[in-house]
C-alpha cells in the first residue's frame, strides 16, 4: 500500500497525470507549505527581510520559493455589506501542457515525467536561463547566489516515484492544496466552485484549465478576485509556438538581404 | 480596474505590491555583447563571400578582412562571451547532447558551432594566402592550394544564420517588449549586423591603408542599404509595440535607444561616403557603437517591460485588440 492512499486517497502510478488543485478560499496563510516544501527538498533560505507586505517576505516564487503564500489585504465593497477581507493563495510551478520553460531549454534538462509533471535535471541544467524568460508565469529561476541553475518545483518527482503525495499537500491542514490525479482533481475544483457560488460567493471560479493558459495547467487555482490580484496573469502562452513563424520570417529577411548584397557587387564599378 | 467593456491598457491593473509577475533573465553585457559579435561575424563572412565570388580584384580587401573578421568575432569572441556567461566552461557541453528545432537556443548553438568551423577554414585559407602561415610549411602549402568556394558558398547561410537568429532567439520569451517583436526582431538585427559588418570591414582597410575605391563604395552603398531597411524595421516596431513603447522611448533604457538611432542611423547616413580617411573612420566607429547601442536598448527595455507588472498583464490581456 502507498501511503498516498492513506494521506490523498490516491493511488501514484505512472502514466497518468498528476497536479495541484489550489483552493485559495481555505486557506488560512500558515505557511506550512512554504516550509515543508523547503524541509523536504532542501531549497535554500530565504525571505528573511522584513518587506511590509503583509505578512509576505518570500515575496515571489523562484530558486529558493518553490511554494509562495500570497497575503492580499483588500477594503472594498464585497458580498453580504462585507468591506474587509484578507485573500490568501500558495502559488507553484503550473506543470504547464505546454511548458515555455521545457520547449526553451536547449540541453534537455527540463523533462516532462511519468507523471505528466516537468522537472529539472539539476545534472544536465547548465545555467543559461533561457528557461527563465520563457516561463509565462515567472516561476523558474536561477539560483545566481549558488549553483548558477535553473531551479523550480519539481511536484516531489522523489516523492511520486516511492508513492508519497508532495510535501505540501501533506502538511496542508485546510486541505487548501489538493493533490491527485488531474481528472480526480478538475472535478472535485468545480464541484467545489458551483457549491461557493450557491453558498453567495459568485466571484469564485477556476484559473488556470483553459486552453489559453500555456495549454491547460496541471496546478490550477480556485480565486475570487481577478487573477492579477494574486499575481496571475489573463493568459499565458508559450513562446516556442511562435518559433515557426519568427524562423521563417528572419529566413525571407536573409535571403532577401543577401540577394541586396549579392547585387550591389554585380553593379558595374561605374564608380571605380 | 479593467472591466470587459472597454479594452484595458497600461496602468488599467490590480498588481501585487508592484511586484513583477515575470523573471526578465539575467542577460547583460555579454550576450548584449555576443549578439553584437556574432552578428558582426555573420555579416562579414557574407561580405567576404560576395566579394569573393561577385566581385573582382578591387574587392579583395572586402574578402581578406571580411574573413579575418568573422573569425575573430564568430570563433573567438562569441564562444568567450557565451561561456562565461555560462560561468563554468564545461557547462557548454552540456548545449550538445541533443538538437532541439523548437528551442532558438539549441539551433543557434549548433549554428555558431559550425559557423566556427566555416569561418575558421576561410580565415586559414586567407592567412595561408597572406603568408602568416609560412612557419607551417605543409599547413601554409595545404592552405595555399584549397580553395575557398566549397567552404564559402555553404559557410555564407551560417553566416546570415549568426546575424539573423538571435532576434529569434530574443523574441521567443515571454517577456512583453521582446514577445511582441517576434516577427520582425530576426530581420531587425540581421540588417543590423550587415550594417555593422560593412562598417567594421571598413574600418580595417581604412586601418590598414589596404583599400580601393571601388571597395569603399561598395561597402558604403551595402551599409546605406542595411542601415535604410533596419531603420524601417525599427519604424515598424516601435509603432508595432504600442503602449509597451514607453518602456523603449521613456524611462532608463531611452539614452540607449535614441543614441542607437542617432550613432548608428542618423550620423552615418548624414557622413554619405565620406572622402578622408578619417571621415570613414569616424563613420564605421559610429556604426560600430550604434549597433551595440541598438542591442543594449532592446535587451534592457525587454527587462524593463518584464519588470514592470502593468506591462505583464496587458501584454497577457486577451481582451486586448
Ligand atoms: S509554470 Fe513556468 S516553470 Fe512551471 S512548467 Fe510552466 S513554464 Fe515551466
Ligand atoms: S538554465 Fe538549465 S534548465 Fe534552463 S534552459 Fe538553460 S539548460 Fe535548460
Amino acid at each position: 500500500m502507498q501511503e498516498a492512499e492513506l494521506t490523498a486517497a490516491t493511488r501514484i502510478e505512472a502514466g497518468r497525470s498528476y497536479g495541484f488543485f489550489t483552493d485559495t478560499t481555505v486557506c488560512i496563510g500558515c505557511k506550512a507549505c512554504e516550509v515543508a516544501c523547503k524541509n523536504w527538498n532542501g531549497v535554500g533560505v530565504d525571505g528573511l527581510e522584513w518587506s511590509g507586505n503583509s505578512y509576505d517576505n518570500t515575496g515571489d516564487l523562484g530558486a529558493q520559493t518553490w511554494r509562495h503564500v500570497a497575503f492580499v489585504e483588500q477594503n472594498k465593497a464585497l458580498w453580504h455589506g462585507q468591506t474587509q477581507r484578507w485573500l490568501m493563495m500558495s502559488d507553484v510551478c503550473k506543470h504547464c501542457t505546454r511548458a515555455g520553460c521545457f520547449d526553451a531549454c536547449p540541453t534537455g534538462a527540463i523533462i516532462r515525467t511519468e507523471f505528466d509533471t516537468i522537472v529539472v535535471q539539476s545534472d544536465v541544467c547548465n545555467g543559461c536561463g533561457y528557461c527563465v524568460m520563457a516561463c509565462p508565469y515567472g516561476v523558474i529561476e536561477l539560483d545566481l547566489g549558488g549553483s548558477g541553475l535553473a531551479q523550480k518545483c519539481t511536484l516531489c518527482y522523489d516523492r511520486l516515484r516511492g508513492g508519497l503525495e508532495p510535501a505540501c499537500a501533506k502538511a496542508c491542514p485546510t486541505d487548501s492544496i489538493q493533490f491527485g490525479p488531474l481528472d480526480a482533481l478538475v472535478e472535485r475544483a468545480v464541484d467545489r466552485t458551483v457549491a461557493l457560488r450557491h453558498q453567495g460567493i459568485e466571484d469564485a471560479y477556476l484559473w488556470g484549465l483553459d486552453e489559453h493558459q500555456a495549454g491547460g495547467l496541471n496546478a490550477f487555482f480556485l480565486l475570487v478576485d481577478e487573477p492579477e490580484v494574486y499575481n496571475l496573469p489573463r493568459s499565458g502562452t508559450d513562446p516556442a509556438d511562435f518559433v515557426a513563424e519568427s524562423a521563417w520570417r528572419t529566413t525571407v529577411a536573409a535571403l532577401l538581404l543577401g540577394l541586396f548584397t549579392i547585387l550591389n557587387f554585380l553593379r558595374a564599378g561605374h564608380d571605380a | 480596474m479593467p472591466n470587459d467593456h472597454q479594452p484595458p491598457t497600461l496602468g488599467d491593473y490590480p498588481t501585487y505590491y508592484d511586484k513583477p509577475a515575470l523573471k526578465s533573465g539575467h542577460w547583460r553585457w555579454l550576450i548584449i555583447g555576443y549578439f553584437w559579435a556574432g552578428g558582426m561575424a555573420g555579416g562579414s563572412y557574407l561580405l567576404a563571400m560576395i566579394a569573393h565570388l561577385f566581385g573582382d580584384e578591387a574587392d579583395r580587401p572586402i574578402a581578406r578582412w571580411g574573413r579575418y573578421i568573422a573569425v575573430v568575432m564568430g570563433a573567438v569572441v562569441s564562444p568567450v562571451l557565451l561561456i562565461w556567461d555560462l560561468g563554468k566552461p564545461s557547462r557548454f557541453y552540456n548545449m550538445l547532447r541533443i538538437f532541439k528545432p523548437r528551442s532558438p537556443m539549441s539551433v543557434g548553438t549548433w549554428g555558431l558551432l559550425t559557423f566556427s568551423f566555416f569561418s575558421g577554414m576561410s580565415a586559414f585559407l586567407q592567412a595561408a594566402r597572406d603568408g602568416l602561415l609560412r612557419p607551417f610549411g605543409p599547413l601554409a602549402r595545404l592552405g595555399k592550394t584549397l580553395p575557398f568556394i566549397p567552404f564559402e558558398s555553404i559557410g555564407a547561410f551560417f553566416g546570415l544564420f549568426m546575424s539573423g537568429y538571435t532576434g529569434v532567439l530574443l523574441s521567443n520569451a515571454t517577456v512583453p517588449l521582446w514577445a511582441k517583436s517576434y516577427k520582425t526582431k530576426g530581420a531587425t538585427f540581421l540588417s543590423s549586423a550587415l550594417a555593422t559588418a560593412s562598417a567594421a570591414i571598413t574600418l580595417l582597410m581604412a586601418l590598414t591603408d589596404n583599400e580601393t575605391p571601388r571597395a569603399i563604395r561598395r561597402l558604403h552603398h551595402v551599409q546605406r542599404g542595411a542601415m535604410i531597411v533596419e531603420g524601417a524595421l525599427i519604424a515598424h516596431e516601435v509603432h508595432h509595440l504600442g503602449p509597451l513603447r514607453g518602456y523603449l522611448l521613456r524611462g532608463k533604457v531611452a539614452p540607449h535607444f535614441y543614441s542607437a538611432l542617432l550613432c548608428g542611423l542618423v550620423l552615418p547616413l548624414l557622413m554619405r561616403s565620406p572622402r578622408s580617411r578619417a571621415g570613414r573612420i569616424l563613420k564605421a566607429l559610429l556604426t560600430l557603437v550604434g549597433g551595440f547601442l541598438y542591442r543594449t536598448s532592446a535587451v534592457m527595455g525587454g527587462h524593463a517591460s518584464a519588470e514592470d507588472p502593468q506591462a505583464i498583464f496587458y501584454h497577457s490581456d486577451p481582451r486586448r485588440d
